[in-house]
């Protein structure tokens, strides 16, 4: 683990949404921390919560219990201009490249306007700015007089990492940053996020649902389930050797040469509640290991062997994934 | 279902207490005198009085509108200040008028803009040009001037039909007929322009719709395509703004009428205003909101009929 | 619409989210002629009216008894009505009290549907759900009646019962205003300007408002026109303007007197009416298509497109024969769409085979013309799309060739095809019971007993456990899985011997993707059917196909089997694309293999090779003419020339960088 002072920490958080008259959970007893320069990855599917995660840190959505806390000060609290204050340390990047950027504005005055608002920044000075950091993304100083429509999917999530950037901020969340960018695309706007990350020693919230960009991009792992954490480790241990049976669901239904996959649904038919249950483990309903004490009991995080945790009753019991299941080598030559 | 209606039923009751409350509301707020409107400068003090206390003005407002809705809910509505007959009574007789008319105008809109807007949605081009020409003609002829026009043409130059005049249905089928095809139809237009480029709008977002594909690949005819499944997928939109021209209708009925000196509701309301004879127009408007919250709970039940996520809620 | 003031009119004016009115877009909207002449003919009547002294011919209450009903001369350029008063004066004298009112009507509705629909669509909540409940309220209030009483109580004075008309239109412009600020603030872009701690009033102002103007203004014209039409109406009914002043409601009114003797009185006064609302009707549609146009481009006319090719154009490569053993047989296949007013092929001599039981894999990334292909085999080109060139035979039969009839009868009998995203791709309105029968009525002539029963086994087929419970649900209770399980049925009602998975799995969980991957596979095991599976993942295909296909720009570069491709692939983009993923890192340290520049569109597709520009191997012979596939061992096609080098594993000659 790493022994620089925590820039972000998340203990114990719990968010609830209104739905049908109802209050559901979306997150539950969700614990984690990034140091700064380190990126964290936070995997899971649809309904995992990992979005209501990241919109809690950043304020978007209220918190139910629990405590966010950015370079020792506490966010939930916050509210209006120590709200606005923490924007200069936390930023985001978004996953749709189309609708994150005001179509209407040129692309200057949506880089140049946090800057002038918050920071006082003269026009010039934000102007300069943006033109450097558009610079230092790839794209053209030019297009500080451009609308959004005339660049491409991949050049939009640029400018949206150059606009998360112009504040200085220290942490950045990615949510989804690259999942609807082709794969090509992806691959250099990964790149980049690496090298913006070494040179301004950014914290990461790397959040995504393909498992293997998340293992490339972080040091370490946090597993989601419907809003409860199944596990969290260093990024190779999840990925590769996973403990936990949702961890190990994940790993094996990556599709590769030579895997069988399961014909058979292990899926609860809609209609079922989809919030985190108050008790037991969300994942037990589809658990093939599952036992009584599952759905009575919430699991608490446990050591593996690996220096990470699992959340699992059963984890002495649950056996290591066959060599088939894992995700092979690609290439049979090295690159 | 039942919730549906119970529920429709029950948001009926505000918008009935609303309009009757703005009358109430506009009639406190009469600058003046009624009664001296009503009865001139010269009469004496106790003729005013008499008519104050008709009016019921020499109670506080609250008083009235608590009085006019007590017998509202028995089926009083008072009487005309005119000639003292019960509103109830006069208002009932102009009914079937107003409802022939306002009904068979939305009926002839209702089909017609559905037909004119499929047809278009379909075949593109030429037809969607000139549907779109169509749409705003019916648009921007003034309901009234069309009235004129159409009388002109058919009535007095022609001598098909009868320029003015109601004939009830109980005299001579033909006859009523007759007499309400004119109307109907100069109510209708505006309305079916409406009702038809909402349709082809409508239509054509469905039909562009992925499911539309999967359709057409798993080889459904092109007939159950569009007549089926892409119509009952516009229905909604095409619903809602039938509940909305409706309440158009309702107003525009006030012109028509008056064109083609029908006996019904909307030239009753206006010879009542012009006569200040208020019971006489706030009965009609409590008819009219009546007839409305009638409309929408009939629209409602229909979407219930053709989207099943509603049904269920 | 007339005087029937139907509030969906204002409803249905605007698309939810509009740019901003710009000079940019006031440039635009100028440069269409219905906005140019409705604009000059609206300021020409408001000038008119201002300086109506100077410009009439005669004052409109001077009554010319010697001349009643004149038709049109040089002293009255439109005649007189039936006091001898002069019609054009008095048109152009009615025309400020018709402006006036509504000034006063559009006014009120603005200054408090304004604030009220901001506020409404921007801060939600309780606030919000209070105006809604009011505006139902509001909508059902017949205005005409209202206005009625209005001037039964107020008699003399017709500017409240014009307030009282701007008041009654707020509710249908609240609606649609509050419906674009909702669109708005659910963009991310307001979530980013939150985050970058924008205080709420200035991410109104700045950011909200300019997007809303648009809306803002179209609705502006719609309620001027049905003011006009209202009042005028009223006017008619003797309401408003008394005689002898002129209205262009009371002078249609003097007109229907004299309709006998003279219809030109009529004519001008109804025109007068009509003719003003037609322009801001015009004006109106205008502002909303430039809006509109602004975010998606000029609304594609649709005139015959020229066949002109964008791209220049390649000499064509010598079409082969279709292969008759094959059970689909594609050659040189060409689809082109329309845009703007050009034809723009966006796949290009496309060549494959599937044989019955196969399963073939064609990967691309997007805007490789994938989908355009797969389309193209059943004919289900959206967007104006067209097969310009090639063939495609199934079974012996030329596709492209099949009538109306034939088509049905083809698609989802030969041929199946299951799209993206399963909830969007069943009829919302109907059962799944009801569409899977449809399915099957098409396809065979059935009781409905037999038909439903058959409905149970496809079910069944697709491992749908309660296929009688799920006979009776909707779409929209169905998870997503189970969706594109009902989806799987349907295509498979007809028996078809191939079936079309155009990115089946792209929407789904990667634990429900396994599963469907495993249910295509069990599906071709059982019942034999060939597979044609298009993704952009590398990896779902690598899972379950036997061969695959890879696209760039247009082209078919690569085809091979797919342990072979993935061991050793034998086209430079290939083996760029799957080093470029995350998943085949060796070495962590390093940054990932990337592909330098971008996808060209369609309309710059290079010359020669397409992959050229971005390509290390390239070299002068890549530009000069259209690469053919060239063969390979192995049952393996490339499109480059270097194919035999790469394969072979030797190095590139002509000096260029080696891998």
């Amino acid at each position: 683990m790493s022994t620089a002072p925590a820039l972000l920490e998340v203990h114990d958080l719990e968010v609830t949404y209104r739905a049908h008259r109802r209050e559901l959970a979306a997150v539950r007893g969700v614990s984690l921390s990034i140091a700064a320069g380190e990126t964290v990855g936070l995997v899971g599917e649809s309904g995992s919560g990992k979005t209501t995660i990241a919109r809690a840190i950043l304020g978007l959505v209220a918190v139910r219990s629990g405590s966010i806390s950015l370079a020792g000060r506490d966010l939930a609290g916050a509210r209006g201009a120590d709200r606005r204050e923490l924007s200069k340390i936390v930023q985001v990047v978004f996953q749709d490249p189309y609708s994150s950027l005001n179509p209407a504005l040129k692309i200057g005055a949506t880089l140049a306007e946090p800057l002038r608002a918050l920071h006082g920044k003269s026009a010039g000075e934000a102007r300069q700015r943006s033109r450097d950091l558009l610079e230092r993304v790839g794209i053209d100083a030019a297009a500080v007089d451009r609308y959004p429509a005339s660049f491409s999917g991949g050049q939009r999530q640029r400018v949206a990492i150059a606009r998360a950037l112009m504040p200085s901020p220290e942490l950045v969340l990615c949510d989804e940053a690259v999942s609807a960018l082709d794969l090509s695309v992806q691959a250099s706007v990964l790149n980049l996020l690496r090298s913006l990350q070494r040179e301004f020693n950014l914290g990461y919230l790397f959040i995504g649902h393909d498992l293997d960009v998340v293992r490339y991009m972080s040091s370490r792992i946090v597993v989601l389930y419907r809003g409860r954490v199944m596990e969290h480790g260093l990024a190779d241990a999840v990925a590769r050797r996973p403990c936990h049976p949702y961890t190990q669901a994940l790993v094996a239904a990556k599709p590769g040469r030579g895997k069988r996959s399961a014909a058979v649904s292990v899926t609860p038919p809609a209609g079922s509640d989809v919030s985190t249950p108050a008790i037991g483990c969300p994942f037990e309903p589809r658990c093939r290991y599952a036992i009584e004490r599952c759905a009575s009991e919430t699991p608490e995080l446990q050591a593996t062997g690996d220096g990470g945790a699992a959340a699992c009753h059963r984890l002495g019991d649950i056996p290591a994934l066959p060599a088939a299941l894992q995700t092979p080598p690609r290439r049979a030559k090295s690159a | 279902m039942t919730r549906l209606v119970i529920r429709r039923l029950l948001l009926a009751i505000p918008l009935v207490f609303a309009v009757s409350f703005i009358t109430f509301v506009l009639v406190a707020l009469t600058p003046g005198n009624p009664a001296v409107d009503l009865l001139g400068t010269s009469a004496g003090k106790a003729a005013y009085a008499a008519v104050d206390r008709q009016l019921g003005f020499d109670h506080s407002i609250w008083v009235q509108y608590w009085h006019w809705l007590e017998h509202a809910v028995q089926g009083n509505l008072g009487v005309s200040l005119l000639n003292q007959e019960s509103v109830v009574t006069e208002l009932a007789q102009r009914l079937p008028v107003t409802l022939a008319l306002v009904i068979g105008a939305t009926l002839v809109a209702a089909i017609g803009g559905v037909a004119l807007g499929t047809l278009s949605a379909t075949h593109g081009g030429i037809a969607g040009r000139s549907t779109d020409v169509f749409a705003m003609l019916g648009f921007a002829i003034p309901t009234f001037w069309l009235g004129i026009v159409l009388v002109d043409l058919f009535a007095v130059h022609g001598h098909l039909l009868p320029a003015t005049g109601w004939v009830p249905l109980g005299q001579s089928l033909w006859g009523w007929i007759k007499s309400l095809l004119l109307p109907v139809v100069t109510l209708a237009a505006g309305g079916i322009t409406a009702v038809t480029k909402q349709t082809r709008d409508a239509m054509r977002e469905a039909l562009s719709r992925e499911f539309i594909d999967a359709l057409r690949a798993d080889g459904v005819p092109e007939w159950r395509v569009v007549y089926i499944h892409a119509l009952r997928n516009a229905a909604i939109p095409i619903l809602t703004l039938l509940g909305t021209i409706f309440v158009g209708l309702l107003g525009g009925a006030v012109i028509v009428e008056q064109v083609f000196t029908l006996p019904g509701l909307g030239s009753l309301a206006v010879s009542a205003t012009q006569a200040h004879d208020l019971p006489v127009v706030e009965g009609i408007a409590v008819y009219f909101a009546l007839g409305v919250v009638a409309v929408n709970l009939v629209v409602d039940l229909l979407y219930g009929w053709v989207n099943p996520k509603v049904r269920l809620t | 619409m007339s005087t029937v003031v139907s509030p969906d009119v204002i409803e249905r004016a605007t698309p939810p989210s509009a740019p901003p009115v710009t000079p940019r877009f006031l440039r635009r909207l100028i440069r269409r002629p219905s906005a140019a002449i409705s604009l000059g003919v609206l300021a020409l009547i408001v000038l008119a009216a201002i300086f109506a002294p100077l410009v009439a011919p005669d004052s409109p209450n001077y009554a010319d008894l010697a001349h009643p009903l004149a038709g049109p001369t040089l002293a009255h350029p439109l005649g007189t009505d039936q006091l001898g008063r002069d019609l054009l004066s008095r048109l152009i004298y009615g025309a400020r009290p018709a402006i006036v009112e509504t000034l006063e009507v559009v006014g009120t509705t603005l200054v408090l549907g304004l604030p009220i629909g901001l506020m409404s669509g921007f801060i939600g909540g309780w606030f919000d759900r209070m105006v809604m409940q009011v505006i139902d309220i509001g909508m059902a209030i017949p205005a005409m009646v209202v206005i009625l009483i209005v001037l039964s109580v107020f008699s003399n004075d017709f500017d409240i019962a014009m307030i009282a008309l701007g008041i009654l239109l707020v509710p249908p412009f609240v609606r649609n205003i509050r419906g674009a600020v909702v669109a708005v603030r659910g963009e991310l872009f307001v979530d980013a300007a939150r985050v970058a701690g924008l205080s709420p009033p200035r991410i109104v102002f700045r950011h909200v408002l300019p997007r809303v103007s648009g809306p803002v203004l179209v609705q502006a014209t719609l309620l001027s026109a049905i003011s006009v039409l209202f009042t005028s109406g009223l006017g008619y009914l003797g309401f408003g303007v008394q005689p002898p002043n002129p209205s262009w409601g009371t002078m249609v009114g003097n007109a229907q007197q004299v309709i006998n003797e003279s219809s030109w009185p009529l004519v001008a006064a109804g025109g007068i009416v009509g003719i003003t609302v037609l322009c801001l009707g015009l004006l109106g549609d205008a502002i909303r298509d430039v809006s509109v146009e602004s975010w998606t481009g000029p609304v594609a006319r649709s005139r015959r497109h020229s066949v002109a090719l964008a791209a220049p154009l390649d000499r064509e490569l010598a079409p082969r024969e279709p292969n008759a053993d094959a059970l689909l047989s594609v050659r040189g296949l060409r689809v082109a769409f329309p845009r703007q007013g050009r034809s723009v092929l966006v796949a290009q001599d496309v060549d494959f085979d599937i044989y019955p039981g196969e399963a073939v894999g064609l990967i691309g990334e997007s805007g490789c013309g994938k989908t355009s292909v797969a389309r193209a085999v059943i004919r289900l080109l959206r967007g104006g799309g067209e097969v310009v060139g090639g063939r495609i035979v199934v079974g012996g039969r030329d596709v492209l060739a099949l009538d109306a009839n034939e088509l049905r009868r083809f698609r989802g009998g030969e041929v199946g095809y299951i799209s993206q995203e399963p909830q969007i791709s069943l009829d919302p309105t109907f059962k799944v019971g009801a569409l899977l029968r449809e399915a099957i009525k098409c396809h065979s002539d059935m009781s409905r007993a037999a038909a439903r029963a058959r409905a149970v086994e496809l079910l069944e087929l697709v491992r749908l456990p309660e296929a009688k419970h799920v006979l009776a649900l909707y779409p929209h209770e169905l998870s997503g899985g189970m969706a594109q399980r009902v989806a799987l049925a349907r295509a498979l009602a007809g028996r078809p011997r191939l079936l079309i998975a155009d990115e089946p799995t792209t929407a789904l969980d990667v634990t429900l993707q396994s599963e469907i991957l495993g249910l295509l596979r069990s599906l071709q095991q059982e019942t034999g059917m060939a597979l044609l599976l298009v993704s952009h993942d590398c990896w779902v295909i690598s899972e379950l196909c036997q061969r695959v296909l890879v696209m760039y720009a247009g082209q078919v570069v690569e085809q091979a089997p797919v342990d072979a491709l993935f061991d050793r692939p034998a086209h430079p983009y290939s083996e760029r694309l799957l080093l470029s993923d995350p998943g085949s890192v060796t070495d962590d340290a390093q940054p990932l293999p990337t592909i330098p520049g971008t996808v060209p569109a369609p309309e710059d597709w290079p010359s020669g090779c397409h992959f050229r520009e971005r390509c290390d191997h390239a070299s002068a012979a890549c530009a000069a003419a259209p690469i053919p596939l060239a063969e390979l061992p192995g049952g393996r096609e490339s499109r480059c020339i270097f194919a035999h080098d790469l394969y072979d594993g030797h190095s590139t000659p002509s000096g260029c960088s080696t891998r």
